[in-house]
């Protein structure tokens, strides 16, 4: 079974007086595992696709799926707890927080984690900083790192809480195109490694290529999917 | 726990903003507590005066009488139903039985004072001059307080003693007129002028003489008196009014022979006006909190809208509202209370040394604050201020935290 499951969803949003309808009727499934993308142009709604998924919005009608949980019918506490859980984000503006450092902001969600031991939030927060690289960089704050080390800070902090999906939003917008392609395959490395669900969004072909598997939209709707 | 840490961590990251907040906060701190501890010496001294010169920490008195007849001047012509010998005599027996308790016997009327110069209304209060208490209520410019060892001598107050044109040695006659009775006159001999401290702005006019010239005048038997005040060596006067009660067997119904009260229940319109002066005061400090409030509500605000990203990014990664209140709740509380314990050490240290110091106010502040003022010095109306503010700062800073906390992640995500 799908670990994603998107059912006839549809989003509208109100801008002034004006109704825009940003997706008109979504249909997908994402398997566990899989490292996919979501490709189209600007406005053809990857972003509002992947916060209706990551439980940052609700969609207009429709269902959402994760795992065998309809997000779309949970309250706000319970969806802040799945998020905590279940979802890891990665942002295009990356989205540190700027007063703390790597590991700092690593630890960040492993801090509400009740069920997480000191210990183990320590052994965790530093296996993922090695496992993007940064390592030497454990005590650096954000604006001391490049913009391919800030989104690898990023990476390790979606995947220090083992979520079952890792969102990521355009996560090579601010890069460069070289370093876009290191945090990609770093990305789809450790959902090799770590078996992880991954489902990002971009609109550069050469990073489409490296998905397994693309989901094209175009204008609020799946145009096609096709596997790479 | 350690997510508070994020709180601490912003303080830091922002000195200049914390410093301006902080700032404000110390010198709000500082006036809250120099006014705090003005008031409270105003308003202390006020109390004192009121019990040295008039009420007494417990006042007994006929049933018959009404509360507002110890500072009345409207109802006195009538005469205020003295105790009899056998009443006064219960009241000494009651009080006697108390440790420490000074008792002064009193007789009050409304009289006439005249000269040739003309006439004024005064309250004369008849004493025991032995009882040194009113003198610390009263402030001599001309002449001698009583003398224990004479009769038919008075002391009258400055305004009075300009409109009778009477100083020290003159003779006064002092007239009684009562309901159904041919007025009664007699002559008493200036030895005192001076002023009530603090009650110069309630036109009290009162007059002192010596129990035994006040009860000739009235015609009263050596123990007949309108009342007896006890002043109270620590005890808490609500508590020994009822055991006063309990001792002249006022505690059961039926028809009462003695009225007993506390200083706080017969005030009357002094008491209205410490109040309202207290009220003054305490008012301004509500302004001051209030501006103290406003501004960090618009300080919150602002960080509300800095951070919008921040806390969107908290809100996705999983922090719940509340969390995310209680990040800017600490931050803020903590910064106002540190500047506020700087600032109320610093006004504490003011405080301390302003009580050493005589203040000697200039008219008309001499009226509120009397003619030499101490600052007095009390460790709670020192580190109050610390407590209201920080609670103050924790309540102002609830709403902007709520509503920056309140939107939905995708919004606060969203490129402004």
């Amino acid at each position: 079974m799908a670990i994603i499951r998107v059912h006839q969803v549809t989003k509208e949003y109100e801008l002034g007086k004006t109704k825009v309808q940003a997706l008109r009727g979504i249909d997908l499934g994402v398997e566990k595992g899989e490292f996919t993308t979501v490709a189209g142009a600007s406005g053809s709604g990857k972003s509002t696709l992947l916060n209706l998924i990551g439980c940052l919005d609700y969609p207009t009608t429709g269902e959402i799926w994760v795992g065998d949980v309809k997000v779309n019918a949970m309250s706000e506490s319970q969806l802040n707890h799945f998020r905590l859980e279940k979802i890891g984000f990665i942002f295009q503006s990356f989205n540190l927080i700027p007063v703390l450092n790597v590991y700092e902001n690593v630890e960040l969600p492993l801090l509400i984690m009740k069920h997480v031991s000191t210990s183990e939030r320590q052994k965790r927060v530093k296996h993922f900083i090695e496992a993007v690289g940064l390592g030497d960089y454990a005590r650096r704050k954000p604006d001391e790192l490049s913009g391919g080390q800030r989104q690898r800070v990023a990476v390790a902090r979606a995947l220090v809480t083992q979520p079952e999906i890792v969102l990521a939003d355009e996560p090579t917008a601010n890069l460069d195109s070289k370093t876009g392609v290191e945090v990609i395959d770093l990305m789809h490395d450790i959902c090799r490694k770590e078996s992880t669900t991954f489902l990002f969004s971009t609109h550069d072909p050469k990073l489409v290529q490296r998905a397994d598997r693309v989901i094209r939209l175009e204008d609020g709707l799946v145009n096609r999917e096709e596997n790479t | 726990m350690r997510a508070l840490s994020l709180a601490f961590k912003n303080i830091r990251a922002n000195p200049s903003r914390s410093f301006a907040l902080g700032s404000f906060v110390l010198i709000s701190s500082v006036i809250f507590v120099l006014f705090n501890s003005f008031v409270f010496t105003i308003t202390g001294n006020m109390n004192d005066a009121l019990v040295n010169a008039l009420s007494g920490d417990i006042q007994i008195r006929p049933a018959a009488s009404k509360e507002t007849d110890m500072l009345s001047m409207k109802q006195g012509w009538s005469g205020l139903p003295p105790f009899t010998e056998h009443h006064t005599g219960a009241v000494m027996d009651a009080l006697g039985k108390e440790e420490g308790v000074q008792v002064i016997k009193r007789v009050r009327q409304s009289v006439l004072l005249t000269t040739n110069a003309g006439q004024e209304a005064a309250l004369v209060i008849g004493l025991d001059p032995n009882s040194a208490i009113y003198q610390k209520a009263l402030m001599l410019s001309e002449g001698r307080y009583l003398d224990p060892g004479k009769s038919n001598e008075i002391v009258i107050s400055k305004g009075q003693a300009k409109k009778l044109k009477v100083g020290p040695g003159d003779t006064v006659e002092v007239m009684v007129a009562l309901e159904g009775q041919v007025p009664k006159t007699r002559k008493l001999q200036v030895v005192g002028i001076g002023e009530l401290k603090v009650f110069n702005m309630f036109g009290i006019f009162f007059a002192y003489t010596d129990l035994g010239s006040v009860q000739n005048l009235m015609g009263y038997k050596a123990d007949e008196v309108t009342d007896v005040i006890a002043y109270l060596p620590q005890a808490d006067a609500a508590t020994f009014a009822d055991r006063v009660r309990v001792s002249l067997g006022e505690t059961t119904s039926g028809p009462r022979d003695f009225e007993v009260t506390t200083r706080d229940s017969m005030g009357g319109f002094i008491m209205g006006g410490i109040n309202l002066y207290s009220a003054l005061l305490y008012g301004f400090i509500a302004i001051l909190l209030l501006i103290v409030g406003l501004l960090i509500m618009n300080l919150v605000y602002m960080i509300g809208i800095e951070r919008r990203r921040e806390i969107g990014t908290l809100r996705a990664l999983g922090f719940s509202r509340g969390l995310i209140v209680v990040l800017f709740v600490s931050e803020i509380t903590f910064i106002a209370t540190v500047f506020s314990a700087i600032g109320v050490l610093a006004g504490g240290v003011v405080v301390k040394t302003l009580s050493t110091i005589s203040i000697k106010p200039a008219a008309p502040l001499d009226f509120v604050m009397g003619k030499e003022f101490y600052m007095q010095f009390n460790w709670w109306q020192v580190l109050s201020p610390l407590v209201v503010i920080s609670v103050f700062t924790l309540f102002a800073s609830l709403l902007p935290s709520y509503q920056a906390a309140s939107l939905r992640p995708v919004e606060l995500m969203a490129e402004k």
